[in-house]
């Protein structure tokens, strides 16, 4: 008999909790405090893991203090949010987080979060009528989420990387996770599991050819929705991309948080006005990622952010938002090199395309594949920019939804999957077992040049097509191929085997959606449609059942 | 390779190798105190480890083709 490379164990709990993010850390707190017994999983730490890692700095929110004495309410919020983003967007989702996050701040301010600055709430005005993003020093919000879990006794495993769902009678019954260090194969029985695995992060060939120089989590591969997709859930917007824009060659976010005027090369402001907006309008110019590829081939470039009509005050601020987004990094190599951002431009440029799209849960959290809830955050595809409020909120609904389901429902037995258990284990061991072989890197690179040839900027029939074949082709090799000498690189393997299923899903969609919309936030060109069709302005829904792929098309919902 | 750890001031905690969200460090403290930076390129320079090391003893260095582009400001305007 082959010597067994990895040990197995299997773990019952009543909520899985598959990712610790913002939402799903929510989401596990939640489904607690309802009396479920929970366990939470990373393949990172929750400590400092997600998108939210080291700070997120504005949270758009609907607090009934401050908002109801302005005359403002939850449905104008909905509209305004819906006029900015689009409208095909599931209205009753961003209602529930809009009637839910006031509560939500208030209760994490509990747990010591500080959504005060000075004693007050800070809020800016962006995309809804009213000032709506509550500024706050979020930079440590998940050692606080961490502190809490602890608090509640919520179990936690990091770096373990769930990569594939357990279904029983149509039901999703449990998961299969790796660590990420360690050569165990665990098996995951629940009586409902919550995926909260947040977005795609290096779907798409990385502009300065750097990997990880990314600005959303690199560790984020899609693998929720990756393998919701293998479980038959219904994933929307796959056909979407988008791309932020901000400080050039380092990729990071913050982009929002920036009080200055964007200009071309010669000092002319691209939006004609020529003074910082101050805090209330932060950047003044263009935020849309398609004119700034444009002025960049129209000869303007390079774009410049320039912060030198920002008051000292104003400036300030800025500096304390931006180290509290993530970008500590940045103000301190500023420091050190001398680039004083007050009196000097940087460069502003356009960032890799980025995929939107993910489950599209009902108001509950509830997908259409019984057992499992989409956790809020960046896993939900049926509303946009449902960002940091869309975890906290969502993530919590989802979370007491799952802890409701798992009161009626029997624990799986596992041994009714071995097969599908045994052969999981089988590949992973293959790739362990081979000394030669196609690299993560080969492979990750592989799919990334597809998505950016064939389903990028320009999209038609023939391309997508030929697309399709040749990652049918890249899969089918990597599969049989793929080689990793350690733990980490049989994650990174496993992750690009997961951006594969998601390119697979882009590339269909993509080839439906017969028609050109020009939406600021993400626009999609066909080469052979190039009008809008009204019939199209709804969610085209995928699936996968029997390795074949269905599509329909939905409209989306409003407030019930 | 991004994050440097400075020998003299580690004392060999292990916490960034525990808490880096991505997974850069290795601490093998039968093999040696301080971890050691085993996947630096896939670094996403978020400053988790430099926040979270109590003894100050960790630097990030940014590579080469992340470097800032900045010029004098031409219209500063008062
Ligand atoms: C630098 C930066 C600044 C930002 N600023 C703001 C802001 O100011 N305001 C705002 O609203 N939003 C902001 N955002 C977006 C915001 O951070 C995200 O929308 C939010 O953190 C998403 O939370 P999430 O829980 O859905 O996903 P994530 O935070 O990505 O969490 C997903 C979690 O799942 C884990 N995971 C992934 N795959 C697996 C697997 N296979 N098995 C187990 N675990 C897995 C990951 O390790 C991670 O912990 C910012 C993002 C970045 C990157
Ligand atoms: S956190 Fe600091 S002290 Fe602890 S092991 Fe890392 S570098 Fe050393
Ligand atoms: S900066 Fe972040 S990703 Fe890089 S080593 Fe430190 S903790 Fe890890």
């Amino acid at each position: 008999m082959p010597r067994q490379l990895f040990a197995r164990k299997v773990i019952k709990t009543d909520v899985l909790v598959v990712g610790g993010g913002l939402a799903g850390c929510s989401a596990a707190i939640r489904a607690a405090e309802k009396g479920a017994s929970v366990l939470l999983v990373d393949k990172s730490h929750v400590r400092r893991s997600g998108n939210a890692a080291t700070g997120v700095d504005h949270t758009w929110c609907y607090l009934p203090e401050v908002h109801d004495p302005q005359g403002f309410t939850p449905e104008q919020l909905v509209e305004d949010h819906i006029a900015k983003m689009g409208p095909v967007q599931d209205q009753d989702i961003i209602h529930a987080i809009a009637c839910n996050i006031g509560e939500r701040i208030k209760e994490m301010e509990g747990w010591g979060m500080p959504f005060k600055t000075d004693g007050e709430y800070r809020f800016v005005k962006k995309i809804h009528r009213v000032p709506t993003f509550l500024h706050w020093a979020g930079r440590d919000q998940k050692v606080i989420f961490e502190r809490q879990l602890r608090k509640l006794n919520v179990e936690t495993m990091n770096r373990v990387m769930i990569f594939e769902l357990l279904k029983q009678d149509g039901r999703v019954v449990g998961a299969i996770g790796v660590g990420t260090r360690e050569p165990v194969i665990y098996i995951f029985i629940a009586r409902s599991v919550v995926v909260a695995t947040g977005g795609i992060s290096r779907m798409f060939p990385a502009k300065h050819c750097m990997d990880f120089n990314r600005q959303r989590y690199p560790y984020g591969s899609g693998d929720g929705i990756a393998m919701g997709i293998r479980a038959g859930a219904e994933v929307v917007r796959m056909e979407f991309f988008n791309r932020w824009t901000g400080l050039a060659h380092f990729f990071k976010s913050g982009r929002g948080t920036w009080i200055g005027v964007l200009e071309d090369a010669s000092g002319t402001p691209l939006s004609g006005e020529a003074v910082a907006g101050g805090r209330s309008k932060m950047t003044t110019g263009v935020e849309n990622h398609g004119k700034i590829n444009q002025f960049y081939r129209e000869g303007r470039g390079p774009i410049y952010m320039n912060c030198g009509t920002t008051s000292d005050e104003d400036f300030d601020y800025m500096c304390w938002a931006l180290s509290n987004e993530g970008n500590q990094l940045l103000l301190q190599q500023a420091r050190e090199l001398g680039i004083d951002f007050h009196h000097k431009r940087i460069e502003f440029e356009a960032y890799d395309a980025e995929m939107t799209g993910g489950y599209c849960p009902d108001v509950s959290g509830r997908t259409n594949v019984p057992g499992l809830f989409a956790g809020g955050g960046e896993v939900i595809g049926n509303m946009k920019r449902s960002v940091s409020p869309g975890s906290f909120a969502f993530g919590k609904i989802a979370g007491e939804s799952a802890a409701i389901e798992a009161l009626g429902q029997e624990l799986a037995d596992p041994a009714r999957n071995s097969d599908e258990i045994d052969r999981n284990v089988d590949r992973l061991e293959q790739m362990l077992k081979r000394s030669q072989g196609a690299s993560w890197q080969e492979a990750s690179g592989a799919c990334q040049n597809i998505m950016g040839h064939y389903c990028c900027e320009t999209k038609y029939e023939n391309l997508l097509v030929a697309g399709q074949e040749q990652l049918a082709r890249v899969r089918r090799r990597a599969e049989h191929t793929l080689a990793a000498s350690c733990q980490h690189e049989l994650v990174r393997c496993l992750e690009a085997l997961n951006l594969m299923e998601i390119a697979e899903a882009s590339l269909t969609a993509s080839l439906e959606r017969k028609e050109t919309r020009q939406d600021s936030y993400d626009p999609f060109r066909r080469v052979d449609y190039t009008e809008e069709n009204p019939e199209m302005r709804k969610f085209l829904v995928y699936s996968k059942e029997d390795g074949k792929h269905r599509l329909h098309w939905r409209s989306p919902r409003t407030i019930s | 390779m991004p994050p440097v750890i400075d020998t003299e001031k580690c004392i060999g905690c292990g916490l960034c190798a525990e808490i880096c969200p991505m997974m850069v460090f290795r601490h093998k403290p039968e093999e040696s105190d301080t971890p050691q930076v085993l996947y630096g390129d896939e670094c996403w320079h978020c400053n988790a480890c430099v926040l979270d090391c109590s003894q100050g003893a960790i630097r990030l260095r940014l590579p080469l083709p992340y470097m800032i582009l900045n010029t004098d400001a031409a219209n500063l305007k008062g």
